[in-house]
C-alpha cells in the first residue's frame, strides 16, 4: 500500500516527517520579511508540480480565488505602508514607494508560499496514513490519538449524510441561500452528535478510557465499597444457607423423634 | 474533558471544519471584492468552533481543543491555509478559552459568548500581526482590522453559535443545560 495519493520523491516521506518539516519551513518564511525563503519553496511546489501536473491541476480551485481575494490585500499593503519610503514611482494617479513595493510583494510570497506547502501536503498524504502515523507515536497523548482517530472515522460519514441532505433537498426543489445553509449545517450538526454519542457508548462500553493503553479493558480497582458489599452478600448468603440446614435439620430432628417416639410407643 | 466529550469534540468540529474548508473559496473571492478590511466582516464564521463546541461540552479546554480539531479537519480535508490555519485555531481557542475560564466556565449567556467571539478575534489578531506583518502598516489599518473584526465575531461566532446550539436542543441531540440563555 502506498503512503500517498500524489506522485515524485515525496510520496514516500512519512506523513508526520512531512508535516513537521512544511510547519518548520512556514514558520520560517514568518521570521523573516525578506522574500528569498518563500519563493524558494515556491519554487519547489512549482518543480513538483512539473513532475506531477496532477498536482497543481487538482489545486487550481484553490489557487485561483486565493490569488484574486489575496490581490486587495496587496493593494492596501503597498498604499498603506507605514514604513520609511525613500524612492518613489508614480503609476498614473498613484505614487508608490520602493519599500511598500517590496513589503508587500514579501507578505503576498509569504502567504502564497504558506499556500503552496499546503495543497503540496494535502496532495501527497492520504488523510488515513496521517491519523495512523500519529497514532503510532510514542508517547501520544491517548485524548489526541482518540480525537484524530474519531476525526477520522467521522469525516466519511458527515461526508455521506451532506451529499444526501444536498440530494433530498435538490429533489424538493429547495433553493440554496444563507438561511438554508445554516439549516444543513445544523441538520448535519445534530446527524453527527446522534453518531457521536452512539460511538462514544459503544467506545466506553468495550472498557475504553482516557489514560489507559488502548485497547486494553479498564483492570477492576477494589474498593471498600466493594469489600462491604461482598461481605454483607457472603453473611446474607451464610444465614440462608444454616437457616436452611437448620430448619431441615429441626424438622428432620423432629421428624425423627416423632418416629423414635412412635416406635417406642410401639 | 472524559471520553465521550472527546468524541462530541471531534464530531462538532468535523462539522464545523467541513462548513470552514467549503466556505474558505467563497471568503478569499469576497476578499477580491469588498477588499481586505470589510471582508473580515466575514471572519467571524472562522471562530466558530470556538464558540459552539465549548456551549455544547462545558468543559475546560473545550474552547481550545475545539478549535484546533477544527483547523485539523481544514488541514485533512486540503485546506489552502493549511499550517497557518492550525496556529490560528489554536491562538483563536487560546483566545476564547481565557474568556470562559475567567468566567469560571459557569456562565454561558450571550453576553459571555459575545466577549469570547471577541476574545478570539483579538487573538487571531495578534497572531495575525506577526504571521502578516501588520506592524509595518501604517497604524490605523490593524486598527480598522480590529474594529470590523468585532461585529462580526459578536454576530458569525456567538451569535450564530447560541441560534445552533439552541436548534441543537430542540432537535434533541443536545440536552439543554442549566444557566442556558433563553
Amino acid at each position: 500500500m502506498s503512503r500517498s495519493r500524489g506522485c515524485g520523491a515525496l510520496e514516500n516521506v512519512h506523513p508526520l516527517v512531512k508535516v513537521a518539516v512544511i510547519a518548520a519551513l512556514v514558520l520560517t518564511t514568518a521570521l523573516f520579511l525578506h522574500p528569498v525563503p518563500s519563493i524558494a519553496l515556491i519554487v519547489v511546489f512549482a518543480g513538483h508540480a512539473i513532475v506531477c501536473w496532477d498536482t497543481i491541476r487538482r489545486s487550481l480551485h484553490i489557487l485561483g480565488p486565493f490569488a484574486f481575494g489575496f490581490f486587495g490585500f496587496t493593494v492596501v499593503n503597498i498604499l498603506g505602508y507605514g514604513g520609511v519610503e525613500t524612492v518613489r514611482y508614480e503609476v498614473g494617479p498613484l505614487s508608490i514607494s520602493r519599500e511598500a513595493l517590496f513589503f508587500s510583494l514579501s507578505i503576498f510570497l509569504r502567504v502564497l508560499a504558506s499556500v503552496c506547502m499546503a495543497v503540496l501536503l494535502a496532495r501527497t498524504v492520504r488523510p488515513g496514513h496521517l491519523t495512523a502515523a500519529i497514532d503510532r507515536v510514542r508517547h501520544r497523548s491517548s485524548r489526541l490519538a482518540l480525537l484524530i482517530l474519531v476525526i477520522h472515522r467521522l469525516i466519511p460519514d458527515v461526508l455521506l449524510n451532506l451529499k444526501t441532505m444536498l440530494g433530498v433537498r435538490r429533489i424538493r426543489g429547495v433553493r440554496g441561500g444563507p438561511s438554508t445553509t445554516a439549516r444543513i449545517v445544523l441538520n448535519l450538526l445534530a446527524a453527527t452528535l446522534r453518531r457521536a454519542e452512539s460511538l462514544s457508548l459503544a467506545v466506553t462500553s468495550r472498557g475504553y478510557a482516557l489514560g489507559v493503553p488502548r485497547s486494553a479493558y479498564r483492570p477492576p480497582v477494589l474498593r471498600r465499597d466493594d469489600l462491604l458489599w461482598a461481605a454483607a452478600v457472603l453473611v446474607a448468603a451464610s444465614g440462608i444457607i444454616v437457616g436452611w440446614h437448620l430448619s431441615f435439620g429441626l424438622d428432620g430432628f423432629l421428624a425423627g423423634t416423632a418416629e423414635e417416639a412412635s416406635g417406642i410407643g410401639r | 474533558m472524559n471520553t465521550r466529550d472527546t468524541i462530541v469534540t471531534a464530531a462538532v468540529a468535523v462539522v464545523l471544519g467541513l462548513a470552514q474548508v467549503a466556505f474558505g473559496p467563497l471568503y478569499t473571492l469576497f476578499a477580491g471584492v469588498l477588499g481586505p478590511i470589510w471582508v473580515m466582516l466575514l471572519l467571524g464564521f472562522y471562530y466558530l468552533p470556538g464558540i459552539l463546541i465549548p456551549l455544547i461540552v462545558r468543559k475546560p479546554g473545550a474552547a481550545f481543543i475545539g478549535s484546533v480539531a477544527a483547523a485539523l479537519v481544514q488541514i485533512i480535508l486540503g485546506s489552502p491555509f493549511g499550517i497557518l490555519a492550525l496556529f490560528a485555531g489554536a491562538t483563536q481557542g487560546a483566545g476564547a478559552e481565557i474568556v470562559f475560564a475567567l468566567f469560571r466556565y459557569r456562565r454561558w449567556r450571550f453576553p459571555v459568548l459575545a466577549l469570547a467571539a471577541i476574545g478570539s478575534g483579538l487573538a487571531a489578531l495578534v497572531y495575525e500581526y506577526f504571521i502578516l506583518a501588520y506592524g509595518s502598516l501604517a497604524w490605523w489599518i490593524p486598527l480598522a482590522y480590529l474594529g470590523v473584526r468585532v461585529p462580526s465575531s459578536v454576530l458569525l461566532a456567538a451569535a450564530l453559535g447560541l441560534w445552533l446550539y439552541k436548534g441543537l436542543v430542540m432537535s434533541g441531540a443536545v440536552t439543554a443545560r442549566e444557566g442556558d440563555d433563553s
